[in-house]
């Protein structure tokens, strides 16, 4: 038995060892497939992780998190939840995130905390001190301690001082201390600044209020009964959790992005897969005398399975394990991307290093042996199939080509289970059925792709005869005979082509629409924001008093002061904002789904309405005309939906009201933003010198339209870019499938090759046809992406986006998106027809038509 | 006067290299073959019948020697003008017909003047006549896989002498049919030697394949015996 084994093992070897360059081109493919899903992984992996570490290290050994969304709440509420009887201990807490002057794209996290209250809760150490640091030290004004690595990186010590941008002010700080990196000081990957409440609270305009009560509760109390009891106790606007809830929020919060990403990465994992079917199926195919000549000699048809099967799994294997260290590199060159993604999408993170996770690892790999395995399954059973005479018969005739019917059926009926999927709702928030539509999409297309080349094959074929061109013919004819082979290397380029072309046809629609949002509902031309207020997660207001004195500038028409807050809303975080309705229904434009802006917004505002962002209306299945309860300052209130406007700011809801309305349940808030419109012969940037003297020296941009509109787009563009790099890989593994289906069918017809040349066919004639066949097959290949790629673009617009995220997008299909691709895949396809041509080319005829 | 040799073949030997190891497939042979002959190549298996008619049909160089088509030297030709001596000059009839599988009988016999660029009229008219020559008018349309051997071997003659080439080889060309369908192809090689003045080479180990001939040649360990 050993030997038996030990002979199949020898025979495996030499088969890997028959044809090198095919395995290394198939190892290749597996490993770039399985790294590009890898990388993914490993960001997105690191950045959530980094989020939770972040929250967890500030959490402490809190067991309950009380907060009230961005604007925090009156620090009255400290008393009550210290006067609560099953509470231990309470600390407040100001958390902001603070931009840091001077060093572009810098940030930290300020924590203002009580210092007599920390030690409960919290661990610090300065660097050179043994024991827990004294935090009276940070008593003096104006004074804060660093993290020791961001103190490192910018080359600051004890004794320096640091600008920050908090909130529209600028606040200089003397740098007291350095925190080793533990505790809270690893949080955001060591961007911390630790300041005394009252100095916190000062710089960040926040005196009298508070951003979280961070509790610890008494032994053996219960921890949902006593937060259940403190949310009695406190305002309606305020919410008792635990702080391993705000983890899962933001699993919850970065899901759709996640799987997005997931998604398109594993694209190119099935393209990899395409390629282990085609080098099998090759392997079969040439391997077939050495097949009959086993089984003649007594090697079962099992045994023959085994044989291919192993092959795949040492081809997949090697692939795969190659693909891990590819991808934890590539993971570190995307991680910087997609982390300043999810910043300018969601909240700040920052993520310097990657979290290599075994798991994830050991998923890949397993991914990598399973979807080895798969491919390989039919190929392998067709060999164990084979009859010994089938295998040692020299091939005189050929076979006779057919479409299979049981494939084109199978392909209508995928197709039919696409529409069909695309139509389901979602599963709890997530496009589940989308995501299948697409890969019942991309299976029915590959199913189809047989017949699509025998059509193909006979349309060339009829043009060659018609015109009488030998090669035309010549190559219809091996496209049709090598039906089988050429299917799966169109397949796999299919696929590609059809998730670049769809993806593009998304990103280029929603690029797009963006731009027409952009253009209708931008209309200020000024817009006035503190200059911390382009980082997520920065809640920053303008200085009071300042509307009034733009308001007062000649040239200026009006100004509508804009207050946003984010506020928990339905287990989610939603904005809430206000503005003056009547100044943004005269000048302004919102795009609603229903009706015309400035009749919506006069309705809202007569009827003490509310308009939602179609996100919220999506999420949590509101409509015209209901009520939307919201906990507010004051209390419950309820709000009529009076429309639902398109919204491509912000990923999650948006609640706006009157100002007037707001005022009435939120108190004043401070603005966030001034949009100003001029009179029609301003001098808009006289006008912005005149706006930024009013600032009195504030931390203020002032911002032309066409800036502000320059900016959106740019993150948009920025948001996608991972995208294209995940497309770019997975054209870059199809190619490699059609060379490596080109020259394992150059290798197989050598004898073909032979006859041709000996019948007066010229070197040329044989470069060119091989050339002309890698040519039409990428051509055929296009065409079909185009197909599908069209019908994904639909699934992704129609369906994913918009039940991933809540938003339209207007369907526009880019025409340059045909050009671009059909260029890629004629270069990638004659690139990688190039040399199986010229191997063609030199072939030696007599050694060629001899059959042995 | 007597008319000079076609294909003159001078101490032609051809070595194959295996590594170190050389085999020699022909050794000194030199042979010359005349206008409208039929000579027959006799020997068992491995003699170098196949060799010789390669070197022949120019899809093969000797190692030495030189082989010469009438006034020009096969051994000094360059890649192209070989290329064009194979397309015009020489049709070849292989044992295992080499018709491709993926061509119809039409386009197999048509090939030589598809890839030659001759115009879709004259490949018509030049087909239809060779196709009926070879009694295979009716399945013309067929594909390789639906013909008897006979009738595959009767395509490949067809396309042997499509371009109307005047030398025409035929490797063990009934080495795979039964024998009528061998005796109908050696009857059509006659008739082709004897009607329309072919010069034909057929390469046999069979005895009764060669008495179609005019002249039998006969070689053993890569020598002329004769």
């Amino acid at each position: 038995m050993t030997h038996r084994i030990s002979g199949l093992l020898l025979l495996l070897g030499r088969g890997l060892q028959q044809f090198p360059l095919r395995a290394t081109l198939t190892v290749i493919g597996i490993a770039i497939g399985v790294s590009a899903f890898v990388a993914i992984q490993l960001a997105n992996h690191s950045i959530l992780d980094s989020f939770q570490r972040t929250i967890n290290t500030v959490a402490g050994r809190s067991t309950l998190v009380v907060t009230a969304g961005e604007p925090g709440f009156d620090e009255i509420s400290l008393l009550k939840v210290q006067a609560a009887p099953d509470v231990e201990y309470a600390a407040p807490l100001i958390m902001s995130i603070a931009p840091v002057e001077g060093r572009q794209g810098e940030v930290l996290l300020v924590l203002g905390v009580d210092l007599l209250a920390e030690e409960a809760f919290r661990e610090y150490r300065l660097t050179g001190q043994e024991e827990a640091v004294d935090l009276k030290m940070l008593l003096q004004p104006e004074t804060l301690f660093l993290s020791r690595s961001f103190a490192a990186t910018h080359h600051l010590t004890v004794g320096n001082t640091i600008a920050l941008l908090t909130g529209s002010r600028r606040s200089t700080f003397v740098i007291r201390g350095l925190l080793e990196p533990r505790g809270p000081a690893r949080a955001l990957e060591g961007h911390l600044a630790l300041m005394d409440i009252a100095t916190a609270q000062a710089a960040f305009n926040k005196v009298g209020r508070l951003d979280r009560i961070d509790i610890v509760l008494r032994e053996g109390a219960g921890i949902d009964a006593t937060a259940a009891r403190l949310e009695e106790v406190l305002p309606a606007h305020l919410t008792v959790r635990r702080p391993e809830q705000r983890n899962r929020q933001v699993e919850k919060m970065l899901a759709a992005f996640r799987l997005n990403l997931n998604a398109l990465s594993a694209i190119a994992l099935v393209v990899a897969a395409f390629m282990i079917y085609n080098t099998l199926s090759l392997s079969v195919i040439h391997r077939r005398q050495q097949i009959g000549i086993l089984r003649s000699l007594g090697v079962s048809t099992g045994e023959v399975v085994a044989l291919f099967v192993g092959e795949a799994l040492v081809l997949g294997g090697i692939g795969s394990l190659l693909g891990l260290g590819l991808g934890t590199f590539l993971a570190s060159q995307v991680l910087e991307t997609i982390s300043q993604t999810v910043s300018n999408l969601y909240s700040f993170i920052r993520v310097t290093h990657v979290d290599v996770d075994l798991f994830t690892l050991l998923v890949a790999l397993g991914l990598g042996l399973s979807f080895s395995l798969i491919a390989a399954l039919y190929p392998s059973f067709q060999a164990g199939r084979l009859s010994v005479r089938e295998c040692l018969d020299p091939p005189l005739a050929g076979e006779e080509v057919r479409g299979s019917v049981v494939l084109l059926l199978l392909g209508c009926l995928l197709l039919a289970g696409a529409y069909w999927a695309a139509r389901q709702s979602p599963v709890a928030g997530t496009p589940l059925f989308g995501y299948l539509a697409l890969v019942l999409l991309i299976l029915g297309g590959a199913s189809l792709t047989p017949w699509a080349i025998l059509g193909f094959a006979s349309l060339v074929r009829r043009l060659g005869r018609r015109v009488g061109r030998g090669e035309g013919l010549l190559v219809a004819s091996h496209l049709r005979g090598y039906q089988g082979r050429h299917t799966v290397a169109v397949a796999a380029m299919m696929t590609a082509l059809a998730m670049l072309i769809g993806v593009a046809i998304m990103i280029g629609s929603f690029r797009r629409t963006v731009e027409i949002w952009v253009q209708e509902t931008i209309r200020a031309d000024l817009i006035v924001t503190p200059a911390s207020r382009f980082t997520r997660g920065v809640y920053a207001t303008l200085p009071s008093g300042l509307f009034s004195r733009v308001r007062a500038i000649p040239g200026i028409a009006a100004v509508d002061p804009f207050t946003r807050l984010k506020v928990p809303f339905r287990g989610r975080q939603v904005l809430v904002a206000a503005g003056d309705f009547d100044v943004v229904a005269a000048r302004g434009r919102l795009l609603f789904l229903r009706g015309d802006s400035r009749e919506v917004l006069t309705r809202a505002k007569d009827h003490e309405g509310i308009i939602i962002s179609e996100t919220t209306a999506l999420t949590h299945g509101i409509t015209w005309g209901d009520e939307i309860a919201l906990d507010t300052p004051t209390g419950p209130a309820s709000f009529p939906v009076a429309g639902i406007f398109y919204d491509y700011a912000t990923d999650g809801g948006k609640i706006i009201m009157d100002q007037g309305l707001f005022r009435r349940h939120w108190g004043e808030q401070g603005i966030n933003v001034l949009a100003v419109y001029l009179t029609p012969k301003a001098d808009a940037a006289a006008v912005a010198g005149q706006i930024k003297q009013a600032g009195d020296g504030a931390a203020i941009i002032v911002m032309p339209n066409q800036d502000l509109k320059k900016r959106v787009l740019a993150i948009f563009d920025q948001t996608f870019a991972v995208t294209y790099a995940l497309r770019v890989i997975a054209v870059i593994v199809a190619a490699l499938g059609i060379l490596n289906a080109l020259w394992a069918s150059v290798l197989e017809r050598q004898r073909e090759i032979g006859i041709l040349r000996s019948v007066g066919a010229s070197r040329a004639q044989v470069f060119r046809l091989i050339l002309q066949e890698a040519g039409l097959l990428g051509l055929l290949a296009e065409i079909l992406g185009v197909i599908i790629g069209f019908f994904l673009a639909l699934v992704l617009i129609h369906v994913i986006n918009k039940q991933s995220f809540g938003w339209s997008i207007l369907f526009f299909f880019p025409p340059s998106i045909l050009v671009t691709s059909a260029g890629l895949v004629l270069l990638a396809s004659l690139l990688s027809g190039f040399l199986p041509a010229l191997h063609a080319a030199r072939l030696n005829v007599a050694d060629a038509i001899t059959y042995e | 006067m007597v008319d000079p040799p076609m294909l003159r073949l001078k101490q032609v030997s051809k070595i194959y290299y295996k590594g170190p190891q050389q085999i020699p497939a022909l050794q000194g042979v030199t042979l010359d073959i005349c206008q409208a002959e039929f000579v027959a190549v006799m020997g068992p298996s491995g003699c170098g019948k196949s060799t010789l008619l390669h070197l022949m049909a120019g899809i093969d160089r000797s190692t030495s020697g030189e082989v010469w088509f009438e006034d020009q030297s096969l051994s000094a030709m360059h890649e192209t003008a070989l290329t064009r001596f194979r397309r015009e000059k020489v049709g070849v009839v292989y044992q295992l017909y080499n018709l491709l599988p993926h061509l119809t009988l039409w386009e197999n016999v048509a090939l030589p003047l598809l890839l030659a660029g001759s115009s879709l009229h004259d490949i018509q008219q030049r087909v239809a006549d060779v196709v009926k020559a070879v009694d295979l008018t009716e399945r013309a349309d067929h594909w390789p896989h639906q013909l008897s051997g006979g009738e595959m071997q009767r395509a490949a003659v067809a396309r042997a002498v499509i371009t109307r080439p005047p030398l025409l080889l035929a490797d063990e060309p009934t080495g795979n049919l039964d024998s009528k369908a061998g005796e109908a192809v050696l009857g059509l090689l006659h008739t082709l030697n004897q009607e329309e003045g072919y010069t034909v080479v057929l390469a046999t180990h069979s005895q009764e394949a060669a008495s179609y001939a005019n002249r039998i040649v006969r070689l053993r360990d890569g020598r002329i015996l004769e």
